[in-house]
């Protein structure tokens, strides 16, 4: 029995769009529909003449210090980006308030919109007031002067990819005697409430911020967006309570995407194999607003580009752009997937060059004992893993298939931490924990750690969704942190718990659970390498109807430390892995020439149907425990790290041409 | 315009305007939050139903044009015993993650039962093609659906 899943199947979930309140306002958003212009005239709605907030701050310190330009919650003067709020309205009838969103009266004048990284460094800012387009620049690593003998270049491009949750984004906001509540759909409670307190200047004791059912993220729901102050705004207002359903159209257009990444590298080496160095540019489209974690995109992924290897010489130049499409935002891996395909196609060009096995140059290249690059990244010595994975996977049979293989490791977010809190009740344990589920199945490791340290049985545990009236601080869940960061704090909180009930004399399990006791505990972290795993994957690639490629077989050898629960590791290398073998071949987010998204239905932005799977081979295996009292390593992010190069190789095997830009040109195949 | 609208098995009655799509007369006129919506295109197969016995995709018909048919939604598929087998086998194996998919695949994954033989790993992967799960990669949804095809 499992109470969490049961109530999906009776119709008793509470997804955002299932909260309902008498008198509630359903709020429409009317969005830019050019990508570039001046506004001459917005007339009806809800405007930034009322409204006229950013999304951060307003404070010139912070635009000051970072430097960078904020997203305003409603367009002023000009509209940046195809899908940028300019509007708002509403009614009591959702119908009715889509037809009033049709009589607010917008014109403009166009300005040529710049929508590729290259028109970018090339063109007048699109930002007021700047110099140029170029958000921010990073030096990684250190410069060097390589006297290999071989030296080869590449340019590598991943286009913008969608996360695509099945339930699109939502809110419903109430402010009711002075709160504010707001029930949505999120990954972070604490995001949002901290957000919504700087964005509209509230006390956050004033704000409690409740997690419906969140029906997937991928990194879209993890941020404060315009969407969520104007309904709130609006509920502070009018004094009822406002719900705002995004349409896929709008998620297409105006939620954040992620990828859009360009590399120039160069690789050096020896013409035995060993590499010397790697060297070149990282750009990121971040689009027409940044916040901190777009522009400082170029850093982490040049922070990670040596992956699992010993590379003594690492020179990146990043540099984040402004471009006149949707502001970018985390997608599944969030720069670990960048680093890892920019890599792997590099050493294998590297050993095409040198006519060696790739596999032989990737194992060439580990180190023998702990290896910090010239970016700071420490690693681990992995090649006892990855000898051994070659075997298990069988690589010298999957080599006479042509099958593409990738190395990789997964650097979890750690840093800041996690809570958890325990609430024993009626007896059932309430579990919340600061990284706010969408059931990446986090109730199974939280049954598990339970179990394990206060014996109480999996059926009497709960996991409950985020909740800020509950547990005051967190985090949020994304970056393959929660089983280590979220699970390390729970397994403290049940310490704590223990100890409680051992001091009033409660030792039975049976005792503790008739108590009325709990325990909160926040876990301050920081990343040690021994919490990075390993990824070994491999793919094989067909044409199929003697035009369409596609990935017919993948396997994948994934270091999780402890796994905590096989069941919830195993879905999640499967989906991830579908996710990433998707971006090889269809999935993308891709404008026209006038800065309009292209795809307008959710199967146009070519995302993986159970026909598109292939099939899987996973072997959840551990190379080592993290350091936690629990062992736990991230898996969330390592199907999206570890097929795209996998896939790219495996079709590049197969069409005798370099596969060097996702999603894959399909001209290559003609 | 008043129409009637027979779901699960109890009439529902009610004054709407022409163009209420089915999905919002299920979940706002019946009040059934099962059936969901995810993309108003019929790419996504959330809001799937079954109409006379056959998935329909509720997103992509009016309410009026659901009249006179026999209408189960994902509750009507649960009954007064709990779970059905597929939704049953779905929940114990833990095939979903979000869960917000659980609709679509009960109701083919029910459709699969009542209709197909012969099932193996491969036409369950075909049959439900219409129906988007984003978190899984698929695999232990059509491994739990094949399983229960075959023990049926």
């Amino acid at each position: 029995m499992n109470e969490r899943t049961e109530k999906f199947f009776k119709g008793k979930g509470s997804f955002v769009d299932d909260i309902n309140f008498p008198d509630m306002l359903y709020l429409e958003i009317v969005r830019s529909t050019k990508a570039h212009a001046k506004l001459l005239k917005v007339k009806g709605g809800l405007t930034a003449d009322a409204l006229d907030l950013t999304l951060v701050s307003t404070g010139e310190s912070y635009r000051k210090g970072k430097n960078y330009e904020v997203e305003p919650v409603l367009a002023k003067e000009k509209v940046l980006y195809y899908g940028q709020p300019v509007s708002a309205v509403y009614d009591k009838d959702k119908y009715k308030a889509k037809d009033l969103a049709e009589t607010v009266e917008i014109s403009y004048e166009e300005l040529k919109p710049i929508l590729t990284i290259e028109d970018s460094l090339s063109s007048e800012p699109i930002h007021e007031g700047r110099k140029d387009n170029i958000v921010s620049r990073f030096e990684v690593g250190k410069k060097f002067s390589p006297e290999s003998k071989i030296k080869l270049s590449d340019e590598l491009f991943m286009e913008r990819v969608l996360p695509n949750p099945l339930e699109t984004r939502g809110i419903v906001a109430f402010y009711n005697s002075g709160k504010l509540n707001v029930w949505i759909s999120t990954q972070s409670v604490y995001s949002i409430k901290n957000g919504l307190s700087r964005i509209l200047g509230l006390n956050p004791a004033d704000i409690n911020v409740y997690q419906t059912d969140t029906g997937g993220a991928f990194g879209s729901k993890s941020a404060v967006y315009p969407e969520y102050v104007i309904a709130s705004y609006l509920s502070i207002k009018t004094k009822k309570p406002v719900k705002w359903i995004e349409s896929r159209e709008e998620h297409i257009s105006s939620t954040r995407p992620g990828r859009g990444v360009k590399a120039q590298l160069k690789i050096y080496g020896d013409e035995k194999g060993k590499i010397d160095g790697i060297e070149g540019k990282i750009f990121v489209d971040v689009g027409a607003y940044a916040d901190d974690l777009s522009s400082t995109s170029p850093s982490w992924i040049g922070y990670q580009i040596t992956g699992p290897y010993m590379i003594e010489n690492v020179f990146i130049e990043g540099y984040s752009v402004y471009t006149n499409k949707a502001p970018l935002g985390p997608y599944r891996g969030a720069g670990r997937p960048e680093a890892a395909f920019f890599m792997e196609r590099m050493i294998d060009l590297y050993a095409d060059h040198l006519g060696l096995d790739p596999v032989d140059v990737r194992l060439k290249n580990l180190p023998e004992k702990e290896f910090i690059s010239p970016t700071g990244l420490k690693v681990l010595p992995s090649k006892a893993f990855f000898e051994d994975g070659i075997k298990k996977i069988n690589y010298a049979e999957l080599k006479k298939k042509n099958a593409g293989i990738s190395f990789g490791i997964l650097i979890p977010a750690v840093d800041g931490g996690e809570s958890a809190k325990i609430k024993v009740e009626n007896g059932t344990v309430k579990v919340w924990l600061g990284g706010n589920a969408h059931w990446q199945r986090h109730e199974l490791f939280v049954k598990r750690i339970i179990k394990e340290v206060l014996g109480i049985p999996e059926d009497k545990v709960v996991l409950m969704n985020g909740n800020t009236s509950e547990l005051e601080k967190g985090i949020g869940t994304w970056g393959s942190r929660s089983a280590i960061t979220a699970g390390y704090a729970l397994y403290k909180a049940a310490l704590a718990l223990k100890e409680k009930a051992e001091k009033i004399g409660l030792k039975e399990p049976q005792q503790v659970l008739s108590s009325e006791l709990s325990s909160e505990y926040y876990e301050n972290m920081q990343l040690d390498p021994s919490m990075i795993s390993f990824l070994l994957t491999a793919a094989v690639a067909e044409i199929e109807d003697g035009i369409k490629p596609v990935i017919k077989e993948i396997w994948a050898y994934y270091d999780v430390g402890e796994p905590l629960s096989l069941e919830a590791i195993y879905g999640q290398i499967t989906g991830g892995l579908l996710m990433g073998v998707q971006e090889v071949l269809t999935e993308a987010l891709k404008y026209d020439e006038n800065g309009k998204p292209v795809p307008e239905t959710l199967s146009a932005t070519g995302i993986a149907y159970s026909i598109n799977a292939p099939k899987y081979n996973v072997q959840i295996t551990s190379f080592g425990r993290s350091n936690t009292p629990h062992g736990a390593k991230g898996v969330g992010e390592a199907g999206t790290i570890g097929a795209p190069p996998a896939s790219a190789r495996a079709i590049e095997n197969l069409i005798k041409k370099r596969v060097n830009r996702l999603p894959l040109n399909l001209d290559l195949l003609t | 315009m008043k129409i009637k609208l027979n779901i699960n098995g109890t009439n529902y009655e009610s004054d709407v305007e022409p163009r209420m799509l089915l999905v919002d007369f299920i979940r706002d006129v019946a009040g059934l939050k099962g059936t969901h919506v995810g993309c108003e295109t019929g790419s996504c197969g959330s809001c799937m139903v079954l109409l006379d016995g056959m998935p329909v995709k509720s997103c992509l018909m009016l309410a009026v044009q659901a009249e006179g048919k026999k209408i189960i939604t994902v509750e009507g598929l649960s009954g007064k015993n709990g779970l059905n087998k597929v939704q049953k086998a779905l929940s114990e194996r833990k095939a979903l993650q979000c869960g917000f998919c659980a609709a679509g695949f009960s109701i083919i994954g029910t459709w699969i039962l009542d209709n197909e033989e012969n099932v193996d790993y491969q036409k369950v992967k075909e049959d439900i093609a219409g129906v988007v799960c984003r978190c899984s990669g698929y695999d232990q949804i059509i491994k739990t659906i094949t399983e229960v095809a075959k023990n049926e």
